[in-house]
C-alpha cells in the first residue's frame, strides 16, 4: 500500500468534511442564525444604510455567531470521535488530516458570513463597509471554528467539550474586558499602557469590536490621540485584525494537530 | 427696532436712484456723489474697492455684480447708520488679522447685510460697536482646512487678547465667518458658512437672534464668549473640527438647533463653560465625540434634546450644580452620561417626569408613560478618561455592557452614576 501525497489526504479530507457537515445540526443552526441575523440588520437599527448595519453585525458576531462557530468547529472534532481508532491505522500524517478538516470549516465559516451582510446590501445597495464588515465577521466566525475544532481535538468527551466551549467564549467575550476594567485603575497599568492594551489586542473579539468601532464605523473617541500603541491600532485596525486572526487561525491548527496526534483512548 | 423700521421707511421714501448698466458705470463716484438715503442700483459687474459707506446709501447689486477689494483693506467698510449691501458677491479682503480684516466691516448701527456671496476674505462680515444688524441670508465661503484643535478649555479659559480684537493671531491666517464683537440687537438669519476658521464669533455681544442658519466644516461652528440673553434658532452646525463652544455667558436660548457630526478628538456637540441660565431646548445632538458638556454651569435647563450616538452624550462636571435635565432622548450613544464627580446637585427630573434612556428597563405596571423603578446610569470610565484614555478602548464592549447591566438592575457601590428617579418609558416627541 503506497503512502497518499499529503496534498490528497488534504483535499480527501476537505471532501468528507463537507459531506460531514451536511448531516451536522450545529451546521443548519449556524447558517439559520447568520440568515436571521441579516435579515434583522434590515429592521434593527434605528440609523439607515451602511452604518447602522454594521453596528447590529457587529453586536450579532459578539454575542452569538461567535458562539456558534466555535460549536461548529466542536462538533465538526468530534464527529470522527468514533472513527478515530480507525483513521490512525492510515499511513496519513495528522497533520494533513487536521489541516483538511481546517481549510474544510474555514470554507464554510468564511464564505457563508456573507449571510450577515446580504439582506442590507440587497435594500440599501452595495457598500464597500459592509463588504469589510462580511469579510471581517466571516474571519472571527472561522478562528472560532478552528478554535472548536483544537478544543474538541484535546477534550474528547461531549459534555465536557462543550462546557469548555462555553468557557472559552466566556473569557474571550467578556473575560479580558472585566480584568482589564478592574486594573485599569492601577499606577503600574497607568505607567504601562502597553501591558494593558496588549491583551485587548490579542483578544480576536476586541479586535473585531475596534476594528468596527473606531475603524469602519469612525465612531467618535476621544482617546484618538492616546499616543503609542492604542494610536497606531486605531489607525491599522484592519491591518491589525487581519494578522490577529490569521495568528489565531494558525495557533488553532497548531493546536488542533497536536491534540490529533493523541492516542484516541488519552 | 422702531429705529430700524424707520430708517427703512425712510430708504424707502428716498429718492430712487436707478442707475442703468454699462462701462461707464462707476460706483465708487456714485457713492461719493449719492445723498442720504439714495439706493443705488449695481449692475452686473466687476467694482474694485474699497468701498466706504459713510452716509445712509443702500447697494443693491443686480445678478453678476462683484466688488472687489484691493486686498489690503475691508471690500465694504460700513460707517453711517442704516446702510444696506445686498446681492453681491464680494472678494479679495485683505488678510491682516490684526487689522480685522472683513469682505463687510461695519461699524456703524442699522445695516442690512442680505443675500450676498462672500468669498477670499479674511473675515466675512465683522461688526464692530455697532448695534442692530440684519445679516440674512448670506453665504460666506472660506478655504480653511483645520488639522489641530486648540481645546477651548484651556485656550480660552479666560478673555484673551483676541478677543479684544485688537491682535494678530498666528495660528492660522483665515478670519470668521460672521465675527461680532461689542454690539448688540442683531438678527443673523439663513447665513450659510463654511470653510472659515468659526462660522460664528460672538464676543461681548448682547440680545441677538440668530435662526435658520448652516455652519459646516470650520473649526468651532459656534464660538461664543461673554455674551448674555441671545437666542439660537433652527440652526444646524454640522462637521465642525470642534463644534461649537459657549462660554462665560448667561441667558442663552438654544432652541431646535442641530449640532451633529462634529467628530474630532476634543470635538463638542455644545461645550457650556461658565454659562448660567442657558435654556437648551428640543436641540438634536447627534453624532459628536462630546454631546453636551457643561463645566461651571449653573442654573441651566436641558430639556427635551435629543442626545443620540455621541461617543459620550452629556459630560457634567463636578462644579455643575443645580441645572434641570430632564425629558430628553439619551440613545445610541457609547456612554450616555460622563460625570467629573458628585452629581447630587443636578435635577434629572420633575413634575414627575424624567429623560428616556434607551438601555433602561421600562416596567410601567400603570400604563403612565414613566418607568415604576428608578434609572441608574453609570459612569463606569469615569476620571480614568483623563489620566488613561486608553480606557475608551473598552466601549461598548461585551465587558463593559455587563457591568452597566448589573449596575442599572442593582446600583452597585463604588461607580459614579445619576439617578432619574422617573424614566420615561418612550422618547419624547
Amino acid at each position: 500500500m503506497s503512502i497518499p501525497a499529503a496534498s490528497t489526504v488534504v483535499a480527501a479530507t476537505l471532501q468528507r468534511e463537507w459531506l460531514s457537515q451536511r448531516l451536522n445540526r450545529f451546521f443548519y443552526w449556524h447558517v439559520g442564525l447568520l440568515v436571521i441575523c441579516g435579515l434583522s440588520t434590515l429592521i434593527a437599527p434605528p440609523e439607515a444604510a451602511a452604518r447602522g448595519a454594521a453596528w447590529w453585525i457587529l453586536q450579532v458576531v459578539l454575542f452569538a455567531i461567535s458562539m456558534s462557530s466555535l460549536l461548529l468547529g466542536l462538533s465538526s472534532s468530534h464527529a470522527e470521535l468514533d472513527e478515530m481508532s480507525l483513521l490512525q491505522t492510515h499511513p496519513v500524517s495528522n497533520r494533513s488530516w487536521t489541516t483538511g478538516k481546517a481549510l474544510g470549516l474555514l470554507l464554510i465559516t468564511f464564505p457563508t458570513a456573507l449571510l450577515l451582510v446580504l439582506p442590507a446590501a440587497l435594500s440599501q445597495g452595495p457598500a464597500w463597509l459592509l463588504v469589510g464588515v462580511a469579510a471581517a465577521a466571516g474571519g472571527v466566525s472561522g478562528v472560532f471554528s478552528l478554535l472548536g475544532l483544537a478544543l474538541g481535538a484535546w477534550i474528547r468527551d461531549p459534555v465536557r467539550g462543550l462546557i469548555s466551549a462555553v468557557a472559552l467564549w466566556l473569557g474571550l467575550l467578556v473575560g479580558t474586558d472585566l480584568l482589564l476594567l478592574l486594573t485599569a485603575g492601577s499606577e503600574f497599568v497607568q505607567s504601562h499602557p502597553r501591558v494593558w492594551v496588549l491583551p485587548l489586542m490579542l483578544n480576536p473579539l476586541d479586535a473585531f469590536r475596534i476594528t468596527v468601532l473606531f475603524t469602519v464605523e469612525h465612531a467618535a473617541f476621544t482617546g484618538l490621540q492616546a499616543g503609542g500603541l492604542t494610536e497606531w491600532w486605531l489607525h491599522h485596525g484592519g491591518v491589525w485584525l487581519t494578522s490577529c486572526l490569521a495568528a489565531w487561525a494558525i495557533l488553532a491548527w497548531l493546536i488542533a494537530t497536536a491534540g490529533t496526534a493523541r492516542r484516541p483512548d488519552a | 427696532m422702531n429705529r430700524r423700521t424707520a430708517l427703512l421707511a425712510a430708504g424707502l421714501l428716498a429718492t430712487r436712484a436707478l442707475l442703468p448698466a454699462g462701462s461707464a458705470f462707476d460706483l465708487r463716484q456714485r457713492i461719493e456723489t449719492a445723498a442720504p438715503g439714495t439706493i443705488i442700483q449695481v449692475p452686473a459687474g466687476t467694482y474694485n474697492g474699497p468701498f466706504v459707506l459713510d452716509k445712509p446709501v443702500r447697494l443693491r447689486g443686480e445678478p453678476g455684480a462683484i466688488l472687489r477689494g484691493d486686498g489690503r483693506t475691508h471690500v465694504v467698510d460700513v460707517r453711517a447708520p442704516g446702510c444696506e449691501v445686498s446681492g453681491f458677491t464680494v472678494r479679495r479682503s485683505g488678510i491682516d488679522l490684526g487689522k480685522d480684516n472683513a469682505g463687510i466691516h461695519i461699524a456703524a448701527p442699522d445695516a442690512f447685510i442680505l443675500s450676498n456671496r462672500i468669498e477670499q476674505c479674511l473675515h466675512g462680515i465683522y461688526v464692530r460697536k455697532a448695534n442692530n444688524c440684519v445679516i440674512r441670508g448670506n453665504v460666506i465661503v472660506g478655504t480653511t482646512e483645520f488639522v489641530d484643535i486648540p481645546n477651548p478649555l484651556t485656550v480660552h479659559s479666560k478673555p484673551g487678547r483676541e478677543d479684544l480684537c485688537t491682535v494678530r493671531v498666528s495660528q492660522n491666517q483665515e478670519g470668521n465667518g460672521i465675527h461680532l464683537w461689542n454690539s448688540s440687537g442683531h438678527i443673523i438669519e439663513r447665513n450659510r458658512i463654511e470653510g472659515t476658521r468659526d462660522g460664528m464669533y460672538f464676543s461681548f455681544t448682547d440680545h441677538t437672534l440668530v435662526r435658520g442658519n448652516v455652519v459646516e466644516h470650520v473649526r468651532y461652528g459656534l464660538h461664543y464668549m461673554y455674551s448674555d440673553d441671545n437666542t439660537f434658532e433652527d440652526n444646524r452646525f454640522s462637521d465642525n473640527a470642534a463644534g461649537s463652544a459657549l462660554m462665560f455667558s448667561t441667558g442663552i436660548v438654544l432652541r431646535r438647533n442641530v449640532f451633529v457630526a462634529n467628530r474630532s478628538h476634543r470635538a463638542y456637540g455644545i461645550l457650556l463653560q461658565s454659562d448660567s441660565d442657558t435654556t437648551i431646548v428640543e436641540n438634536q445632538v447627534e453624532g459628536n465625540t462630546l454631546g453636551i458638556y457643561m463645566e461651571y454651569g449653573n442654573g441651566n435647563r436641558l430639556v427635551g434634546n435629543r442626545i443620540v450616538n455621541n461617543y459620550v452624550g452629556l459630560r457634567l462636571s463636578e462644579s455643575s450644580t443645580d441645572n434641570a435635565i430632564l425629558k430628553n432622548a439619551f440613545a445610541g450613544n457609547l456612554h450616555p452620561v460622563e460625570l467629573g464627580g458628585r452629581s447630587e446637585d443636578n435635577r434629572w427630573s420633575s413634575g414627575g417626569r424624567g429623560n428616556f434612556w434607551e438601555d433602561e428597563v421600562r416596567v410601567d405596571l400603570n400604563r403612565d408613560g414613566i418607568a415604576d423603578i428608578p434609572h441608574h446610569e453609570p459612569d463606569l470610565f469615569g476620571a480614568l478618561r483623563r489620566v488613561f484614555p486608553q480606557i475608551g478602548l473598552l466601549s461598548a464592549s461585551p465587558g463593559e455592557r455587563l457591568v452597566r447591566f448589573l449596575h442599572q438592575r442593582l446600583d452597585l457601590p463604588g461607580i459614579p452614576s445619576v439617578t432619574d428617579p422617573a424614566p420615561l418609558t418612550r422618547p419624547p416627541p
